[in-house]
């Protein structure tokens, strides 16, 4: 699957990603990862929104953005108002673009659409005449539903503003029929935002109670607030008995702690326990609240307990997993977020500045605990000149080496060590 | 003479030299080892000499090799043992003998890829001169010290300037 990114920010010239089962992103800060993945939480945040205002929700749970004119690109040279998301594979490609307008937001202009029905592709907009909306049905079904409708009135078909999509939908007597026979051309852009689990980059702080969030394979918004929730069903319900037991032992393999637990305190309340130290007896006595611990716990929690629930084939796009992480347990995360990959079939996205994860990763091609095809390694860069980003793609061989990388990955810790090492031998040289 | 191979040899002293602080050979073996990195340059590994430079316990050069593998710039060598006849077949002392049967397996690196050796080893490079009077394809082999000369070897590598002909194994 390729996503697309173009006129977003500093995006501004088209770039694509290649999502493999396990796609990383990484790069410099402001280079653009945070961005490229906005377009595609700003239509899920819209979709999930309660009300629909017409244009692209920015203030939500997922992108907090204030003002459309943040969105448009300023990269020098270029001169967008529009910007677009595309997503695509061998079978199909969906565009879909989006106009800045002045106090009125961002509005869906067209959508683009190419498959194996619409081998030319079809570009649907505002202006599509009826006539030509309808030529773009397939023409039996058209007949067999304006015979059916017949004695009802007159059908045809308009293209109409369904959220921050464009599709095409029956009319009788000029309106909108509540049996609906049309085209939803950005279908499935729509399902990947909406099952997407977001775990942010700041998973706020530990709180000593948790609202209950009930959800099933959908989670609106960020998922930390499900978290408490999620792990409660768990350790409740026997048929979830095994996640629970590998959230424990994951939480141990990071060295974060020996258990956790959770606790009802009312209907719509519940509190979330850590084990007090590694050696627990697992004693209730042993259990503090999560708010009592340190950091590491809360912000790995959401990462953990996201990559367990995800369902086969959902994707997951974790920011930061590496924050507030030990480098050991850094480390330690690669073979979880693996595990999901290649025993779950979990197709993760993580952002991450932590070239010790990527190096378990690498390490864990090389042990054929991962299949190097499985993994796309995608290095952020802004030019210097104009502000725009650009993306280096690198795929790993069979024994985890990336090959040609910008020098900037990893580099700064030799770097660093080096700096140190040439101190000390001027300083003795200096003594002497 | 210019440099124009793929690969060239590092022994493992320049790995211990540039995870301290003697001054000034390690930072010039540290200065090396970044260059090689930043040219892209690739060096050859036989066995024994991998084996070698992962006994060190210096960070920054257990960083650089792995650092390298993963930019896929270390050719792994299977190199024929032929130096050892040579070392026999010499007019050297046993001492000799000894100090050149310890590095016999770079020289086979270096035989089996482009010939270019970087090591502070210069008492070996000494020895190996003068086995370099009974073959001939042993005076072909460039042996440069990093910890002397390491801004002229980055220069070669990088700028393609010419190797000065008293780095070959001759014996003078």
């Amino acid at each position: 699957m390729k996503i697309s990114v173009e006129g977003y920010k500093s995006i501004a010239e088209k770039r694509t990603v290649n999502f493999s089962n396990l796609t990383i992103l990484s790069g410099a800060n402001s280079s653009g990862k945070s961005s490229f993945m906005q377009p595609l939480l700003l239509i899920k945040q819209t979709l999930e929104n309660d009300f629909d205002a017409g244009s692209l929700m920015l203030d939500g749970s997922n992108v907090k953005l204030t003002d459309s004119s943040e969105i448009v690109s300023k990269v020098s040279g270029v001169d967008k108002k529009n910007f677009s998301i595309s997503l695509s594979n061998k079978d199909y490609e969906i565009k879909a673009s989006y106009k800045f307008r002045s106090r009125r937001g961002m509005h869906i202009d067209n959508v683009y659409h190419k498959s194996a029905d619409f081998k030319d592709g079809i570009t649907i907009s505002h202006g599509l005449s009826q006539t030509e909306a309808e030529k773009l049905l397939p023409p039996e079904q058209v007949a067999l539903f304006k015979d059916s409708f017949s004695k009802n009135g007159k059908v045809h078909w308009k293209v109409e503003r369904d959220r921050c999509f464009l599709a095409i939908k029956m009319h009788l007597n000029n309106q909108r029929s509540p049996f609906q026979f049309g085209f939803d051309p950005s279908r499935k852009l729509g399902i990947l935002a909406t099952r997407l689990i977001h775990v942010p980059g700041l998973r706020g702080n530990p709180e000593r109670s948790y609202k209950v969030a009930v959800s099933d394979n959908l989670y609106p918004g960020s998922f930390e607030r499900y978290v408490a929730s999620i792990v409660h069903q768990w350790e409740c319900n026997s048929r979830h008995k095994i996640k629970f037991q590998l959230l424990k032992d994951q939480l141990k393999e990071l060295g974060l702690a020996s258990s956790v637990s959770t606790k009802n305190i009312n209907e719509t309340r519940l509190e979330l326990k850590i084990s007090r130290f590694a050696g627990c007896n697992q004693h209730p006595s042993d259990y503090v609240n999560i708010a009592d611990v340190g950091f590491g716990v809360s912000q790995t929690l959401p990462v953990l307990v996201a990559l367990l629930a995800a369902k086969k084939d959902q994707y997951v796009y974790i920011e930061q997993p590496e924050l507030h992480l030990h480098p050991k347990a850094q480390f330690g995360l690669a073979k979880i977020i693996a595990s999901a990959v290649t025993e779950r079939n979990v197709n993760v996205v993580i952002e991450t500045h932590s070239s010790i994860l990527i190096r378990g990763i690498q390490i864990l091609v090389a042990k054929t605990k991962l299949r190097p095809e499985a993994v796309s390694l995608n290095w952020f860069t802004q030019d210097n000149e104009n502000g725009q980003t650009n993306i280096n793609e690198a795929s790993l061989d069979k024994y985890g080496a990336f090959g040609d990388w910008p020098s900037d990955f990893d580099d700064v810790i030799l770097n660093v060590e080096q700096m140190y090492l040439d101190a000390v031998e001027e300083a003795i040289s200096n003594e002497i | 003479m210019k440099f124009n191979g793929e690969s060239i040899v590092v022994d493992a002293d320049v790995a211990r030299a540039s995870g301290v602080s003697e001054h000034p050979s390690s930072k010039n073996s540290r200065d090396l080892l970044q260059t090689l990195l930043r040219i892209k340059h690739k060096v050859g590994f036989c066995p024994i000499l991998l084996d070698e430079w992962k006994k060190h316990r210096s960070l920054f050069a257990k960083q650089w090799l792995t650092s390298m593998t993963a930019r896929k710039l270390v050719v792994r060598l299977s190199p024929p043992p032929i130096v050892r006849a040579y070392i026999d077949a010499a007019e050297i002392t046993e001492a000799q003998r000894e100090i050149a049967n310890k590095d016999a397996h770079i020289v086979d690196a270096a035989l089996a890829s482009d010939k270019f050796i970087a090591s502070n080893d210069k008492k070996a490079r000494d020895v190996f001169c003068r086995v370099a009077d009974s073959s001939g394809s042993l005076c072909t082999v460039i042996w440069a010290i990093p910890s002397e000369d390491g801004e002229q070897i980055s220069a070669i590598l990088s700028d393609g300037n010419d190797i000065p002909p008293g780095w070959k194994l001759m014996h003078v």
